[in-house]
């Protein structure tokens, strides 16, 4: 796809969700179809109240009943972050932090994960799956159509292979230590509506992941089975039957300001060399570019337009950051380290 | 009804029907085909209860009953007892 110049791009005038989103109309107002739907933002307290609730009933439901009460994917970024310290100090979960390490963590998100989790005192976990297998897994996502489109909207190719590993990763950790609650630092946006709180039946999910590894495999070779599968054996021995999947920054309502604010306090600090839509991770840019080319729009708007929406980013600063398409100059760096020539993409 | 379940897939899965070749069959495999993930398929079975006030036990969620919009439509009609 040959992209639009992002700053001629018709825009929303209420979100900045572009014309080029997939399914989106606007009616005489310029008010896309996602705002037309959406209550006014001053209504979000309250549903963000509700969903608060429910998450402190699932909460509740759970506390020390295992040697950890949630684990919680920690990537070290602002989201979960603040999601960590929020379900520890707030909530007074016992978190089991868990870090998968894809090769990119920038060097200050390296010292914010020990930072906030020796801050927080809490345990946590690494992991390093083999950079020759997750350098071929950014190359193939960012070259080949691995995802539904429906998933591209939420991330880009890229991003979203990674998601996967990690979400699949957690899922093992959880069955290994018998850990009722899973948590993800997701915003409105990255996931879709309602998954605040997702009880995970490991039988329906077995018929997904066998579908999804078998994709996984034709795509990355055979290393994506146990990186993307769980065994049978595995789910046979833990107890769990389900788990409950959370998100808990859909109930937060929090600005990315007030975020950074209360991280810091944890000695979090931000990350200078990771562009204008991360935190932590160096290879970010190069998934927008990828995705823009491909498919013209940044795949951060979806969550973007979401946030303001929901009256938690002002217009202007959304329109900053979704205007901001890392030229090929800027990421070309990251595209070497994975073996990706551009023309490729 | 069909036009809601035909408007709910094709809007939240980004896809057209047609048998024709223009588009994906209504008898396609929504899992098989790639089309809908887990996060998909949590969705739709929360629509479907929603839409049409009927509840869908786990067998049901387990079974093939919902792995296409012609399936779909079935099931959500014998539900509602059309």
């Amino acid at each position: 796809m040959s992209a639009v110049p992002v700053t001629e791009i018709r825009r929303c005038t209420r979100c900045v969700l572009p014309s080029t989103f997939p399914g989106v109309s606007f009616d005489a107002d310029g008010l896309c179809s996602m705002c037309q739907e959406a209550p006014p933002a001053p209504e979000f307290d309250k549903i963000r109240g509700n969903l608060r609730r429910k998450l402190e009933e699932v909460f509740a439901a759970h506390r020390g009943k295992a040697e950890y009460d949630v684990i919680v994917a920690f990537s070290g970024g602002k989201d979960s972050s603040y999601t960590l310290m929020t379900l520890a100090r707030t909530y007074g979960l016992k978190c089991l932090a868990v870090t998968i390490d894809n090769g990119f963590i920038a060097e200050q998100a390296q010292k914010n994960l020990r930072v906030v989790t020796a801050s927080l005192g809490i345990d946590f976990l690494l992991f390093t799956p083999a950079p020759v297998f997750m350098n071929d897994l950014y190359k193939t996502s960012a070259t080949t159509a691995v995802h539904t489109k429906a998933a591209l909207t939420r991330a880009s190719s890229m991003c979203n292979s990674c998601i996967n590993l990690i979400n699949n990763h957690m899922v093992k950790l959880a069955l290994e230590k018998s850990v009722p609650i899973i948590a993800g630092g997701y915003i409105g946006g990255q996931v879709p509506k309602d998954s605040v709180l997702m009880v995970m039946d490991l039988d329906v999910q077995a018929r997904f992941r066998s579908e999804a590894i078998k994709r996984y495999v034709k795509h990355f070779g055979p290393d994506a089975a146990s990186y993307f599968g769980i065994s049978d054996a595995l789910v046979a021995r833990s107890p769990l039957r389900k788990i409950n999947i959370v998100n808990p920054m859909l109930a937060f309502g929090v600005t990315e300001d007030r975020i950074i604010e209360e991280i810091a306090t944890l000695g979090w600090r931000k990350t200078s060399d990771t562009g204008s839509n991360s935190t932590n991770c160096l290879l970010n840019d190069l998934g927008i570019a990828v995705h823009y080319k491909q498919h013209g729009y940044n795949p951060y708007v979806n969550e973007i337009a979401e946030q303001v929406r929901t009256g938690l980013m002002s217009r202007a600063e959304a329109l900053e950051k979704v205007q901001d398409i890392p030229d090929f100059a800027r990421v070309e760096r990251q595209a070497r380290k994975i073996g990706l020539d551009w023309n490729e993409v | 009804m069909d036009d809601k379940i035909r408007q709910y897939l094709a809007e939240t899965l980004l896809i057209e029907f047609g048998d024709d070749g223009s588009g994906v069959s209504e008898d396609a495999n929504l899992f098989e085909s790639g089309l809908i993930d887990s996060f998909g398929f949590v969705q739709l079975v929360a629509f479907l209860e929603k839409t049409f006030a009927i509840e869908i036990s786990d067998e049901e969620v387990l079974s093939d009953a919902l792995s296409s919009f012609a399936k779909i439509r079935s099931f959500v009609a014998d539900k509602v007892g059309r």
